[in-house]
């Protein structure tokens, strides 16, 4: 016990004596440790939020789309690059074969950053139109907090209406109700019918910063060539499988797909998004680990030299503690000790470090629920102990093994 | 009575039956029961590249418990490579080595580092303290790998420190010493640990004469108190201390005999205590 506290302090005393050689090694364990723990913190906060999110997205509802959501590398994107576009009509052809199969089915696309404008005043570009029908909000969970919701009217009719979320309905009209008011997008002028309940954020973007409108007009003013995304919702869970198989069936049948072949399209479940979101964070750990396991092989090649130099400066005192009636485990202990302590001065600058990057990464990022991630915490722990058993071994070995009348001779 | 007295009316005894016979008295005393030391042939040949240095040629000798003993020769005649075996800090090429009864040169590392702690103190020309620590640290290391208590460590510390009147500087670092303050604190630190030896390489060559012959005093307490003292030399008023005087020239011993100062120290002890034959 007393070794090993006598250890301890000599690891600080050894740090002292080589303030920049020893500065800098600390530098590359906490470099090390912080993208080990900045990547945990982050990853875990983006998790809980994402994950919360999800869970919140409507029940029993998927999304076709003509390419997945989460593209990873450019080899994945030149696959799905020349996929053919599901066209409204395409949308609208595959809708009335669903018929009564499913409770909903919605077509939906949405353009983003735009300003939307109303008497003199404007919001930034920044706003996002969504172009939908009239089961939209059954699918997606939203709702209208005062005015109405579209009708099958509103969208086969070509009706100029629009439902504003809170964000621009307090930006636009500050002090007066918004419905029956005329706004205007690229000229194109709008009456509101009536205001999105307030949904809050995702991932720091606000998700009260836009404004519905037909999905017809809004393939014939801003995107005259799209692929429309389609929402069904199933009736009930029981139903999810049946609808799901019965969707697949017709979509091939709608793309020519012949049997044997792979969709053309992409089908993503809460559960399917949730899996490639997972797969972007596996990524991202990924990324974290190696970044960290090479600035802690560059720390641990420092720790090693710091522990060489420190056993030649003090080979007379390792003579005089043979002398005097240390054995190699002694030895060995004390320095093995010695090179722990400096990995462990360098994880503690590390994690404190990593907390505040991946708490700052996520704040940045507008994660609701920031987390640090204990398992990785006591991981790096493990892992500076390591580090010095590992980088400390040789040199106390070497000091070790040691004769003591050499050592003791030694100038 | 005491031991050392014990030992020393022993001691006249051998002197009275061979007065005119020293080497004879050496012979009859190597059969005795407290023979500490026993070395027999031994040999060191150190290995340069192509050439062999013969530090030790082949060299015989007891010693007893309570003897005070001075090596001396030229430089590079061996003393040191005697007094390294004989601190267990190397082992021989050639000869057999029994320390207080333990066969010492069969040993390994390990065996030879616990000898180290328990039977052999060993003090330094150069004192070989530890500069970070303190003297009382410096004096309680040897007891940290015997693997005492703290308490322990501390009380028998403190006791050391008290025998070489150092009892006022425990918390001062080395470098806080003067050079005759360091050797004590060193031979504490050989004495903390009740060795059966303290061995003692030109202890006295770091410092002045007037601190040098206050360690040898030193030296001399600690043989009163019945320890047994060997001691490297090559100044012959050092060694003037010893009751033997051994010595060594090209790895071999040259001549080994009993100080005749102490002898007639004797004989005048033998003068005042007649009852003791
Ligand atoms: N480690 C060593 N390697 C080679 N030669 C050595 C070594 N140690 C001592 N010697 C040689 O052995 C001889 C005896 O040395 P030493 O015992 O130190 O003499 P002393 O202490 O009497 O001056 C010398 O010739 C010395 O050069
Ligand atoms: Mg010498």
């Amino acid at each position: 016990m007393k070794q090993i506290i006598e250890s301890i302090i000599m690891a600080f005393d050894a740090v002292r004596a080589n303030k920049l050689r020893s500065g800098l090694t600390l530098l590359s364990i906490a470099i090390g440790i912080f993208a080990i723990i900045g990547a945990g913190t982050a990853v875990t906060s983006l998790n809980n939020s994402v994950n919360g999110e999800l869970a919140s997205l409507g029940q029993n509802t998927f999304q076709i789309k003509r390419r997945p959501s989460i593209i990873m590398g450019n080899r994945e994107w030149m696959k799905y690059r020349n996929r053919k576009h599901i066209t409204f009509s395409a949308g609208r052809e595959f809708k009335r074969m669903m018929g009564e199969s499913a409770e909903a089915v919605s077509l939906y696309d949405y353009e983003d950053n735009l300003t939307v404008k109303a008497n003199n005043l404007a919001t930034d570009p920044t706003v996002q139109v969504d172009g939908i029908d009239e089961s939209y909000m059954i699918c997606n969970n939203v709702s209208v907090d005062e005015g109405r919701e579209f009708t099958e009217n509103d969208i086969s009719l070509n009706r100029p209406v629009a439902i504003i979320g809170v964000d621009v309905a307090e930006r636009l009209f500050p002090t007066s109700s918004p419905i029956g008011q005329e706004i205007s997008i690229k000229g194109h002028r709008f009456t509101v019918i009536g205001m999105q309940k307030k949904r809050g954020s995702i991932l720091g973007s606000s998700l009260d910063n836009n404004v519905y409108i037909p999905l017809p007009l809004y393939i014939k003013f801003f995107a005259e060539f799209v692929s429309v995304t389609i929402f069904v919702k199933s009736p009930s869970k029981e139903a999810y499988p049946f609808v799901l198989d019965e969707t697949i069936g017709i979509m091939r049948t709608l793309r020519n797909v012949k049997p044997g072949e792979d969709n053309n399209f992409e089908i993503e479940t809460n559960e399917s998004l949730a899996n490639s979101f997972a797969g972007f964070t596996e990524y991202l750990t990924m990324f974290g680990f190696a970044s960290g396991a090479i600035a802690l092989i560059a720390a641990g090649v420092g720790i090693m030299n710091i522990m060489l130099v420190s056993v030649k400066e003090r080979t007379r005192e390792i003579g005089v503690r043979k002398a005097i009636g240390a054995k190699r485990w002694n030895i060995m202990s004390q320095f093995v000790i010695e090179a722990v302590t400096l990995c462990q001065i360098g994880g503690v600058f590390g994690i404190i470090l990593g907390y505040l990057g991946g708490l700052a990464l996520s704040a940045a990022a507008g994660f609701t629920s920031a987390a640090v991630p204990t398992t990785w915490v006591v991981g790096s722990v493990g892992i500076c102990t390591l580090l010095g058993v590992l980088f400390g071994s040789y040199p106390a070995w070497k000091a070790a093994s040691l004769d003591p009348i050499e050592a003791l001779r030694y100038e | 009575m005491s031991v050392p007295l014990m030992v020393e009316i022993w001691l006249c005894a051998e002197i009275l039956i061979s007065t005119l016979d020293k080497t004879h008295f050496m012979n009859a005393s190597t059969s005795e029961q407290t023979v500490l030391i026993d070395i027999q042939n031994i040999a060191k040949t150190y290995v340069m590249g192509e050439e062999q240095v013969h530090a030790l040629k082949d060299v015989s000798m007891t010693i007893r418990k309570n003897e005070y003993v001075a090596i001396m020769g030229p430089s590079g005649s061996g003393k040191s490579t005697l007094m390294n075996i004989l601190g267990c800090l190397d082992t021989p090429s050639k000869g057999s080595y029994t320390l207080n009864g333990n066969i010492v040169s069969d040993m390994d590392d390990n065996e030879l580092a616990d000898i180290r702690n328990k039977e052999i103190g060993f003090v330094f020309q150069t004192f070989n303290l530890l500069p970070r620590y303190s003297t009382l640290q410096n004096v309680e290391l040897p007891l940290v790998y015997a693997g005492y208590s703290a308490e322990m460590r501390r009380e028998k510390a403190e006791k050391a420190l008290l025998n070489v009147g150092l009892e006022h500087r425990m918390g001062h670092k080395p470098n806080e010493l003067s050079g005759g303050q360091r050797q004590r604190v060193a031979i504490a630190r050989a004495l903390v640990n009740d060795p059966s030896i303290i061995l003692a390489d030109e202890p006295t060559g770091n410092l002045d004469s007037k601190t040098g012959d206050e360690v040898m005093r030193m030296f001399e307490e600690l043989w009163e108190k019945g320890n047994t003292i060997i001691v490297v030399t090559h100044e012959p008023d050092i060694a003037a201390h010893a009751h033997r005087v051994i010595r060594v020239r090209d790895g071999l011993i040259e001549s080994d005999v009993i100080n005749e100062n102490y002898v007639s120290e004797l004989r005048k002890q033998e003068e005042t205590l007649p009852e003791a034959h």
